[in-house]
């Protein structure tokens, strides 16, 4: 049986996780959605999501800090950023720090569903479809 | 006391200059952080510019309506607060968006590579090499999105009234510099100046009104005033607009007069497949410019079936947010996008860019339904007919695309030319300028014979020659006169269309 991606997706926005989560366990994605940036590292500090999923502009924590502390934890995590209040400094600071990719809000799912299969696809993943498949069985 | 722009990269010293500048006149200050936030509470999503800087997608028509809605809400955000007093601005190249006002103080300052690299190493926490990267890269995308957003180069010194370099000047006494030339009266505000900027205000929040309004968000509208009276031109395609836009401007503050009007040329471009960067593209916008006409696509793809015979054209791509988005994250629509629509939604963006973009739709079927497909009230300049039937081999091709240029020049009253001869219309290249050149003197001999034999000529025409040949005098005349006005037409033309002016 092919292993399930699992994702982790944190904005303070408890309507963004509401909607991501049934947009992602369609392509068979394990998703943990969290609104606090503190549950959301203490949950990473205990288990290895292979996708993290983080806002940028939070209130505790920012998704810059939560990228650091991710890739600290466990470096080949995949951090994907989002953000509606994108600047050319703050996404160039994400991606040289690490951050696999950066979308700016309002985006579709699909566009998030494109990224998280490229980075499974880096991860080794047969991709989030063949996952999906393997759910359905 | 002029608006002073204060131009940098960031992490450059540019902003706190800025800052210091407003503190030490008394001056407001205002921000491009606080022209974003404006552009964001209007719902016009900016991240999605900034985001598409770095990662550089194909260009698309919502990034270039995306840039318009900016373009106007930073205009008029900055002229409202300037209309309230004097005005420092701190941004990356803010002073563009200020044409024809003359008191304004460019400054752009030049920052101290060492210390903003401190800067950077301090706020990231990053390795020196890598802030060394990405300030680099940070550059590499500012200037990118100028060129994008403003269409200049902010490198180009020329495009400001003083350049700073913080290498061997502080900030503070580089602010004091800046305060001097600020007090010289070559930037005063005269009313010829107040009044341009009354007007960019008067015309940013015409087009904002216009953007945020769902009935117009997503027309193809050129706005401009003069003397408080708004002009809309609107493109024929799009007449519905008519009636909408004074509803949408009815209180517009500053607006004296409104007045709508359709676009008076277009151009009609029929294309199987429209590729990105194709050579057409610049020739038509070429074009266009000249003329001061829009340029409508059709994708024609005559080897396929309309699903829903007689069913409206399907409308480009459209922009702007969605009202019912929430958290940022839209309705899941599944999206099937091809190549060749991405490829047409391209073309489209770059007549949008331009500021000449007719709109377009997608026709498939016969020849019938191409032209029933073809507003017949739009008044079109020409129509040009491009690659077409791709699936045939080349004679076939070549055939069918001669035999539908016919067909529709029969059914359009307007002139159908294939693209082909529109590239040789518009080519000025080596071939011209020979024929140019062998034209001048080739006319410049004939007068010159002429005029060095008149008593020659008047002895053919009305002299003894004449009386005792009179053949002489029509048949000198019947290879002179059209041999000097074919002549003058090819000089004529040519250098008209050197000039562009044809």
């Amino acid at each position: 049986m092919q292993e399930r991606l699992q994702v982790l997706v944190l904005d303070d926005e408890p309507i963004v996780g509401k909607r991501l989560q049934p947009a992602l366990a369609k392509v068979g994605c394990d998703v943990e959605v969290f609104d606090a940036p503190g549950q959301a590292l203490q949950r990473v500090g205990e288990k290895r999501f292979d996708i993290v999923v983080t806002d940028i502009r939070m209130e505790d924590i920012d998704g810059i800090e939560v990228l650091e502390k991710v890739l600290e934890r466990w470096p080949k995590t995949k951090v994907i950023m989002i953000t509606g209040y994108a600047t050319v400094e703050v996404a160039r600071e994400a991606i040289a720090k690490g951050a696999f990719d950066f979308i700016a809000k309002p985006f579709k799912p699909q566009e998030l569903r494109d990224v998280i299969a490229r980075a499974a696809e880096a991860l080794g993943f047969a991709g989030v479809d063949r996952a999906a498949a393997d759910d359905s069985v | 006391m002029p608006i002073i722009f204060v131009c940098s990269v960031p992490f450059g010293g540019g902003e706190r200059l800025a800052r210091i500048l407003a503190e030490k006149l008394g001056y407001a200050f205002l921000s491009r952080d606080d022209v974003v936030g404006k552009a964001n509470e209007c719902g016009i999503p900016v991240g999605k510019l900034e985001v598409a800087t770095v990662k550089k997608p194909a260009v698309r028509e919502r990034l270039a309506r995306l840039k318009e809605r900016y373009l106007a809400v930073a205009t008029a955000t900055i002229c409202e607060k300037a209309a309230e007093g004097n005005l420092v601005y701190y941004g990356r190249a803010g002073h563009f968006l200020l044409p024809g006002v003359s008191h304004v103080l460019r400054v752009r300052v030049i920052p101290e590579h060492t210390q903003r690299l401190d800067t950077v190493v301090q706020r990231t926490k990053l390795s020196r090499g890598k802030a060394e990267t990405l300030l680099c890269d940070i550059d590499a995308d500012i200037r990118s999105w100028v060129q994008f957003v403003h269409g200049v180069d902010m490198d180009d010194f020329h495009r400001y009234d003083l350049v700073i370099n913080l290498e061997h000047l502080s900030i503070e006494n580089a602010a004091m510099a800046v305060c001097g030339i600020a007090d010289l009266p070559d930037f005063r505000p005269t009313p010829a100046s107040r009044k341009a900027m009354e007007e960019r205000l008067l015309q940013a929040r015409a087009r904002i009104k216009l953007a945020l309004d769902e009935r117009s968000a997503d027309a193809d509208l050129t706005v401009r005033s003069n003397d408080g009276v708004v002009t809309i031109t609107y493109m024929p395609r799009q007449a519905a607009l008519a009636s909408v836009v004074p509803q949408v401007l009815h209180d517009l503050p500053g607006c004296q007069e409104l007045r709508c009007t359709v676009a008076s040329t277009n151009i009609l471009w029929i294309q199987e497949e429209f590729r990105s960067g194709a050579a057409t593209s610049g020739q038509l916008i070429e074009l266009a410019r000249r003329w001061g006409a829009a340029v409508e696509l059709l994708r024609y793809r005559p080897d396929e079936v309309d699903e829903v015979d007689g069913a409206p054209p399907p409308e480009p791509a459209t922009s702007g947010t969605k009202p019912g988005a929430a958290g940022g994250v839209e309705d899941d629509v599944p999206e099937t996008v091809s190549d060749s629509d991405r490829a047409f939604q391209d073309a489209l963006a770059l007549l949008v860019h331009s500021g000449r973009s007719g709109g377009g739709q997608s026709v498939a079927g016969n020849r019938e339904r191409l032209v029933s497909a073809i507003n017949p009230n739009i008044p079109y300049s020409l129509v040009v007919v491009g690659d077409l039937f791709l699936k045939k081999g080349s004679a076939v091709r070549t055939r069918m695309t001669r035999e539908l240029t016919n067909f529709l020049a029969d059914h359009i009253k307007a002139p159908v030319i294939p693209i082909a001869e529109l590239a040789a219309r518009l080519r000025f290249g080596p071939a011209q300028i020979a024929r140019l050149a062998a034209s001048a003197v080739l006319m410049v001999a004939l007068y010159a014979l002429v005029f060095s034999h008149q008593e020659t000529v008047l002895n053919v025409l009305a002299g003894p020659f004449h009386n005792a040949h009179p053949w002489g005098a029509v048949a000198l005349v019947a290879v002179l006169a059209p041999l000097a006005a074919g002549l003058n037409a090819v000089v004529t033309s040519s250098v008209l269309r050197l000039m562009k002016l044809d």
